[in-house]
């Protein structure tokens, strides 16, 4: 019905609703506007409408592994929370994604593909994407591409795979007024969770505390809480509540906070192209036809080789950064006195015309000439590994939680994908004589040293099927507590390939149905 | 030859061929003040002097009545003199530009944009962008020497829309250390950097113009 901000205004002692949602991101949001037939639904955030530096400061935590964006940045706690700056990459899951490959560790999906498929059909169209997913024939014809671009038909193994791009990105603009109307719906701002209380006999949820920024307190009551608040933040929440079970709520077999997933990726080697590329791919004209498309496996290809989903970019590269800075520098320094470095970028400009030529071609836009080469960009999903995992500092927030650090490792399965990607796509391209390749050799010291994420938070309360092998049900109950829901990317079981955002939409989609299905109806 | 020595020495050939002493005097004098322009002043200034002295002095002594060469002009030598004299100080100039030039310096800047745009990319890039496309900060392509608060549809924090300030190395450098001294109320939140990361992301922003 209304927005309330509880800085600004003193938040009530206790707050009580039917069905109260913590986090409003792209999960909690979708959740609260098909809540439509419960009778009150709260939906709280820990910000308000824009970054607040001292809100954001919540997130701050330490890398202990492998070296990550600073986890301060990386996602945004505020109404919308990180679709502000969301890029709107939409793809659904491979089917090989659902299943369970038990010799990379990777577990089942409770929920089916066809389970999923209206639900990811609703997210499609909520998002404005038009086209099919496996199919290609419909986007290519609209963009004026023949399909004989693709090498799906001339490669043995190798499927491209195409991101569509929604722009219904940010979600705190889009839905706002909606929300505002919606009659049965609250939402509070500048509340942070900071503590959810079990009752005595560890099978409900009785309160949630918020607290916020002026150290105000309030309990939410609620006959169902629904957890929406990130990767990370979800299974901090359940950790940092222990003073019932020592280890944490939904924690009896230890799985909440492991296997932190990411897309993983590294630059390695070059391609020196022949006119036999296929152009298609040139990731700066596929950026400019507003496409992202990938060279990526068959299902049959990844399964028979027992890897991970892998997929690969080529950028090309026109002319060297350092050519590139000298032409700049000596745009700059023309109108300044003369000095030595002038005739270093003169002539090291002179020496490399043609290159600088093709740079300044290939971005007027009209003609894209061959680069000098294609620079590699391998990425993966990342296997489930126990050890990378969010981890409980003994430092804490200004809201008085335990900070969350993160302990991202890879596994061998991980460095494997790397190492037999890079293997297959050399193969392929070699035979199409597309090129030459400079290679390096992927070790897991050099993926260690240039790998990067994705902001693409993933598994840390994953879903299984049975209490032993994860934290929430299929449903994504949290096993063993009734009255407790997470949403959003933490309960994928594995990454796959394609960004999360629409299958935390479909996933969310399926948890406000079934939240509606069992709870009373209003009347 | 008499075309390269008329480039390259426009006042001797004025001297040379030229009866009018203030069209000569004037050469030299122009001359001199092209290539002070080129090594104090503006490489590309100077150059356009230097043309313009080359082209004046080429109309000049192009007139076929006067292309005799006049050996009893008394003045030619001091010319020649006082040319070279200025042809020997640019040649000494440059050398000496040259010899205290050391090539690893542009090498240590290169390095060192390379590892701005990294930092820039694992601490900035979530939120700004360096080019139009609204995001959730603003724009940083040309953020030195700009003024705060200055890109058009961006919604500024009060005090960043309200102050007047240029965003200058100095002034950067301070908001990235600590923004909220210097600007209380602002939304930006950036986790702390030490002094040379600061320097390597402003001297990145700086090429990004």
């Amino acid at each position: 019905m209304a927005f309330t901000d509880y800085l600004s205004a003193k938040p009530p002692e206790t707050i009580h609703t039917q069905v109260c949602i913590i986090g409003a991101g792209a999960a909690g949001i979708t959740i609260a506007r098909n809540l439509k037939n419960s009778e009150r639904v709260t939906l709280v955030d820990s910000g308000n409408f824009g970054l607040d530096n001292r809100t954001q400061s919540l997130y701050e935590g330490k890398n202990l592994a492998l070296k990550y964006f600073d986890l301060l940045k990386c996602r945004l706690r505020y109404f919308g929370g990180t679709t502000n700056h969301w890029g709107g990459y939409c793809r659904t899951n491979d089917p090989i994604d659902y299943e369970g490959r038990p010799d990379l560790n990777l577990p089942e999906w409770p929920v089916k593909s066809d389970e999923l498929e209206p639900y990811i059909e609703r997210a499609k169209k909520e998002l404005g994407l038009k086209y099919d997913f496996f199919d290609h024939t419909e986007l290519l014809k609209d963009k004026g591409i023949s399909k004989d671009q693709l090498i799906d038909d001339i490669t043995d193994g190798l499927q491209t795979k195409i991101f569509q791009i929604s722009s219904k990105t940010k979600f705190s603009r889009i839905y706002r007024d909606e929300l505002k109307k919606q009659s049965n719906l609250d939402v509070l701002l500048n509340l942070n969770a900071v503590h959810i209380e079990l009752s005595t006999d560890g099978l409900n949820i009785e309160f949630i505390l918020l607290r916020n920024l002026k150290g105000e307190e309030t309990r939410i009551y609620a006959q169902k809480f629904i957890i929406a608040c990130h990767g990370i933040e979800n299974a901090r929440l359940l950790l940092n509540s222990n003073n019932r079970q020592k280890q944490g709520i939904g924690n009896t077999s230890g799985h909440v906070g492991k296997y932190f997933m990411e897309h993983a990726h590294i630059d390695a080697s070059r391609l020196i192209p022949t006119d036999n590329f296929p152009k298609f791919y040139d990731f700066s004209l596929l950026r400019r036809q507003k496409l992202n498309a990938n060279i990526s496996f068959t299902d049959e290809f990844t399964r028979k080789n027992k890897m991970l989903q892998y997929y690969c970019r080529f950028f090309p590269v026109y002319a060297e950064d350092s050519v590139l800075n000298a032409a700049r520098r000596l745009k700059q320094s023309l109108n300044q006195p003369y000095s030595a470095s002038l005739y270093y970028d003169l002539s090291k400009s002179v020496s490399n015309i043609q290159e600088i030529t093709k740079f300044v071609i290939s971005n007027l836009h009209w003609h894209s000439p061959t680069p000098k080469y294609y620079y590699l960009n391998h990425r993966i999903e990342q296997a489930p590994n126990p050890n990378s995992r969010v981890v409980i500092s003994s430092e804490k927030d200004e809201v008085g939680a335990y900070k969350a650090d993160l302990n991202w490792e890879l596994n061998n399965h991980d460095y494997d994908a790397f190492k037999k990607g890079q293997d297959k796509i050399v193969m392929e391209l070699s035979a199409l004589n597309a090129g030459r390749f400079e290679l390096e050799e992927i070790t897991p010291s050099l993926v260690k040293q240039r790998l990067k994420g994705h902001y693409h938070h993933t598994g840390t309360t994953r879903m299984s099927e049975n209490i032993d092998s994860g934290v929430v049900d299929k449903n994504c109950k949290v096993h063993g507590i009734n009255n407790l829901y997470i949403a959003g990317s933490s309960v994928f079981p594995t990454a796959g390939y394609s960004g999360p955002t629409l299958v935390i939409l479909a996933l969310s989609y399926r948890l406000a149905e079934h939240i509606e299905s069992i709870s009373p109806k209003r009347t | 030859m008499r075309y390269i020595l008329l480039l390259l020495l426009p006042p001797l050939a004025c001297a040379r061929y030229q009866r009018n002493q203030v069209i000569t005097f004037l050469c030299l004098f122009l001359y001199a003040a092209s290539v002070l322009l080129f090594i104090f002043y503006s490489v590309l200034f100077g150059l356009a002097v230097f043309l313009t002295v080359s082209a004046f002095s080429f109309i000049a002594t192009s007139n076929k009545n006067k292309l005799k060469y006049d050996d009893k002009k008394h003045y030619i030598l001091p010319i020649d003199a006082l040319t070279g004299c200025v042809l020997l100080f640019f040649v000494w100039s440059i050398m000496d530009e040259h010899k205290n030039f050391e090539l690893s310096s542009v090498l240590q800047a290169e390095n060192d944009l390379a590892q701005g745009a990294q930092i820039f990319t694992e601490n900035c890039a979530v939120c700004h962008n360096l080019d139009p496309t609204p995001y959730v900060g603003p724009n940083l392509r040309g953020v030195v020497d700009r003024e705060v608060g200055s890109v058009i549809n961006y919604e500024y924090s009060e005090v960043l829309k309200n102050s007047k300030a240029i965003w200058s190395h100095e002034h950067l450098a301070q908001y990235l250390s600590d923004q909220n001294s210097l600007y209380p109320g602002t939304r930006m939140v950036i986790a702390p950097l030490t002094e040379q990361e600061i320097k390597l992301i402003i001297a990145f922003l700086e090429s990004k113009t």
